[in-house]
């Protein structure tokens, strides 16, 4: 690109052509007072704050005037400052922006310039009307009077989160955040991704879990990765003492830019499920609670009952990692098996990278707002303005189908594939698939020379494929070479030499989500290892506790096949620990028993 | 040596923002050294502040026609009138009630209080009568210096009160305007 030469305040200065007066300015560390801007999101030139002069005649917005060659620029004179403190006052005057009872004091933006500029009264009295507040939302508060109608929610809505659930009603001092319509927000059409949460620059809309308990500096961020899918969005983590007051997407992640869905930011944080924390053991059908290390021993004896692991298998879920993986395929050998699926109905051809500039999205049997919240952004924001086509099959309900015209069910697949067909660079984006569909899905993506539409050619229009893992660790345990093998169809549990080793076969489960336990296990002596003490795992014999979402540290291989590093957020309670140390824990005891046996 | 005569009353407030005057401890005498004469003050006792006193400052917002009263007053005697702290230079946590009707208010205040009984809504020439909204003071008169926070830094007065003494206009920034 061309480069500009122009002057800020005198400075001589260079940027790509182009670029706004305050991205230069960024760029060369200027600083120009701004309010409605916001890096992640389109200029808009709402709110006059960053009012400069360039070149005759009125004060120009920075934000959304671009820079000309020869330009000259004076960010700061008697006359800017009297409209950026005139701007200050007629926000300050319009709502309720009385600092004291707002949950953003300390944290807010139009806070900080009051301060900056020197704003020390009122010039023009607020409190006259009241705006509505909408309490609704199961994670997210709106308080209107904090408004300032900057408008990043509604922009950030649209165009990072492809909702379109936020627009603006009314005209001048009246206009209203509006959502859906009037809707309340919790009938709305909502996927509870929080983006406009993490773009408000003032108390309007706020996160209602962290309302009041901290504000963003006096908490510690720690970027992490979500391995509440696979995905593996980039978040920030905001802890203070060891209890995390909110989380946002990571507007520098390459997989996500800021983005983020439901399961990612709130879910987990709501997650009401009770906490195991220490060990316990099924006493003549009473739950007693035992030690680590009678708990390691009860387990060391099972599985010494023959070598390598005896009679006993594991069973582990997709949100173990890859190091807690590892350790359970030294103690089990090959004898882990997986609870789901890890092989994809058809392989994948695209990355997440290949959403941005595909034409056709072909979507099968998946509702991207409930589940992969990120993906449905990626490619919302793109159908719903009509820069791409969205082709929806599913049977049974699904929200996507509100968004397009393209509606099939599973039978009428060829019609789907008709309309797919027209586009020049289409992704399949599919989860699970029945076979009758993912058959002829499979010779769709084959180019065959019979298949005349698509081709390797250049220039020739191109069917990928983009599969959405069933869990967040499912490619790890693929490559881990762990699969459901004959499980769940229970004659892995068949396979048990109970009778023969004289001890009666012990099944591991290990997960989050351990689900169906009762019905699988026949018999056999269970064991649990989850974070949680649910209803589920009342049938295992010995329950013993592992870390939380948050509570546990390790890599997982994301959907397009990188390898992530989940951060550890929260310190664990006494007597919770990882998969990997309880195998540890186990070998000592196994070591111990061996020589103890040779003496 | 200037002598500065200082006449400070609370309107609408909680009285905070005096504790805060007092909160400068020793350096009130350093001032008083340098000149500044308490007058008619909360911390004097004395109400009414005598005519062409250099300094007014009130605290609290105007809620009552008594205060109104009040705030006229001290405009009309004071050369220069200072509004310390929120609710006097942005109306406070008091405007909460700008927008309950004033009877429900006071019904809810004086008689429907769970642990109220036989409550009544006081009346009297004594009492003041609420205005229809809480206001700042510099709705109501015009005000020369504010001193916003809730309460005021005991720094942030010192600073004014010292700046006046010395003869310079006082400029707050920083810290010392910040409410945090």
């Amino acid at each position: 690109m061309a480069l500009v030469k122009f002057k800020i305040d005198g400075e001589e200065l260079e940027a790509e052509e182009g670029k706004t007066i305050l991205q230069a300015a960024h760029e060369n560390g200027i600083d120009i007072p701004t309010l409605c801007d916001h890096a992640a999101l389109l200029p808009f030139g709402g709110c006059r704050m960053c009012v400069v002069q360039a070149g005759p005649g009125a004060l120009k917005p920075a934000c959304a005037t671009p820079i000309a060659p020869n330009m000259n620029v004076i960010t700061d004179s008697s006359e800017i400052r009297e409209a950026r403190m005139m701007v200050l006052q007629l926000l300050f005057g319009e709502r309720n922006h009385y600092c004291m009872y707002c949950e953003s004091t300390g944290q807010c933006e139009l806070q900080d310039l009051g301060y900056k500029l020197g704003l020390d009264h009122f010039e023009f009295f607020p409190y006259e009307k009241r705006f509505p507040e909408d309490v609704t939302h199961p994670y997210i508060l709106v308080d209107q009077n904090r408004c300032i109608l900057c408008r990043r929610c509604v922009r950030a809505c649209a165009d990072l989160g492809g909702h379109w659930v936020l627009g603006v009603k009314n005209r001048g001092y009246q206009s209203l955040i509006d959502i859906d319509m009037d809707a309340p927000f919790n009938n709305s059409s909502c996927t509870s991704c929080g983006l406009c949460v993490q773009v408000c620059p003032t108390g309007t809309l706020v996160d209602k879990r962290a309302s009041y308990l901290g504000r963003k500096d006096q908490a510690e961020m720690i970027l992490s990765r979500c391995d509440r899918c696979p995905v593996g969005c980039g978040l920030e983590v905001y802890r203070r003492s060891n209890y995390i007051l909110k989380i946002y997407g990571d507007w520098n992640c390459p997989t996500n830019g800021g983005v983020t869905c439901r399961l990612g930011r709130y879910a987990p944080l709501y997650d009401e499920r009770p906490r195991l924390t220490t060990p316990k053991l099924k006493e003549s059908g009473v739950w007693t609670p035992t030690s680590a290390e009678k708990a390691a021993q009860w387990m060391a004896g099972k599985l010494d009952a023959e070598h390598p692991a005896g009679g006993c298998l594991a069973v582990v879920e997709g949100s173990l990692s890859n190091e807690d993986l590892a350790a359970l395929k030294r103690l089990f050998g090959e004898r882990v098996f997986s609870l789901q699926d890890v092989i994809p109905p058809l392989p994948a051809t695209a990355k997440l990278q290949d959403l941005a500039d595909a034409d056709t999205y072909l979507v099968v049997g998946v509702d991207l707002n409930r589940e992969y919240g990120t993906v449905g952004s990626l490619i919302k924001r793109r159908t719903i303005p009509g820069a791409a086509k969205l082709v929806l099959v599913d049977d049974g309900f699904n929200s996507l189908a509100a968004t397009t015209d393209f509606v099939f069910t599973m039978k009428d697949l060829d019609g789907a594939l008709v309309e797919a067909r027209k586009g020049r660079k289409t992704v399949l984006i599919y989860s699970r698939l029945p076979e009758t569909v993912a058959e002829p899905l499979r010779s769709e993506s084959q180019f065959t020379p019979t298949n005349r539409k698509y081709g390797d050619s250049p220039g020739a229009p191109q069917f990928l494929t983009l599969f959405l893992p069933y869990e967040s660790n499912t490619l790890g345990l693929a490559q881990a070479g762990i699969g459901p093998g004959v499980w769940p169809s229970k004659s892995a549990l068949e396979r048990l030499p109970s009778s023969e080793a004289g001890s009666e076969g012990t099944v591991f489960f290990v997960g989050e989500n351990l689900r169906d336990l009762k019905s699988r296990v026949r018999g056999a002596t269970l064991v649990a290892l989850t974070p949680f003490e649910t209803d589920e795992v009342k049938a295992a014999d010995l329950i013993v506790p592992i870390p939380a979402v948050f509570e546990s540290e390790g890599s997982f291989v994301s959907m397009n096949g990188e390898l992530l590093r989940k951060e550890r957020i929260l310190e664990p309670g006494e007597g919770v620990r990882s998969v990997s140390a309880w195998v540890a824990l186990i070998e000592a005891q196994r070591l111990q028993s061996v020589v103890a046996k040779g003496k | 040596m200037n002598k500065v005569t200082l006449a400070s009353d609370w309107l609408e407030g909680c009285a905070g923002c005096h504790m805060s005057l007092l909160d400068m401890d020793e350096r009130i005498i350093e001032l008083v050294q340098m000149g500044l004469v308490l007058t008619a003050t909360p911390i004097t006792d004395l109400k009414i502040p005598a005519f062409d006193t250099d300094l007014g400052v009130i605290e609290g917002a105007v809620a009552t026609d008594h205060q109104l009263e009040v705030a006229k007053l001290y405009r009309e005697r004071c050369k220069v009138l200072v509004a310390l702290g929120d609710c006097a230079v942005f109306g406070g946590i008091n405007t909460m009630r700008n927008w309950i009707p004033i009877e429900e208010l006071l019904r809810r205040g004086y008689v429907t209080t769970e642990t109220t009984v036989d409550g009544k809504i006081p009346k009297g020439p004594g009492i003041g009568t609420h205005l229809p909204r809480c206001m700042a003071l510099n709705e109501v008169v015009k005000v020369d210096f504010f001193i916003p926070g809730c309460p005021p830094s005991a720094d942030a007065i010192y600073q004014v009160l010292k700046d006046v003494l010395e003869g310079k206009t006082p400029k707050l920034e920083g810290k010392l305007l910040s409410y945090e």
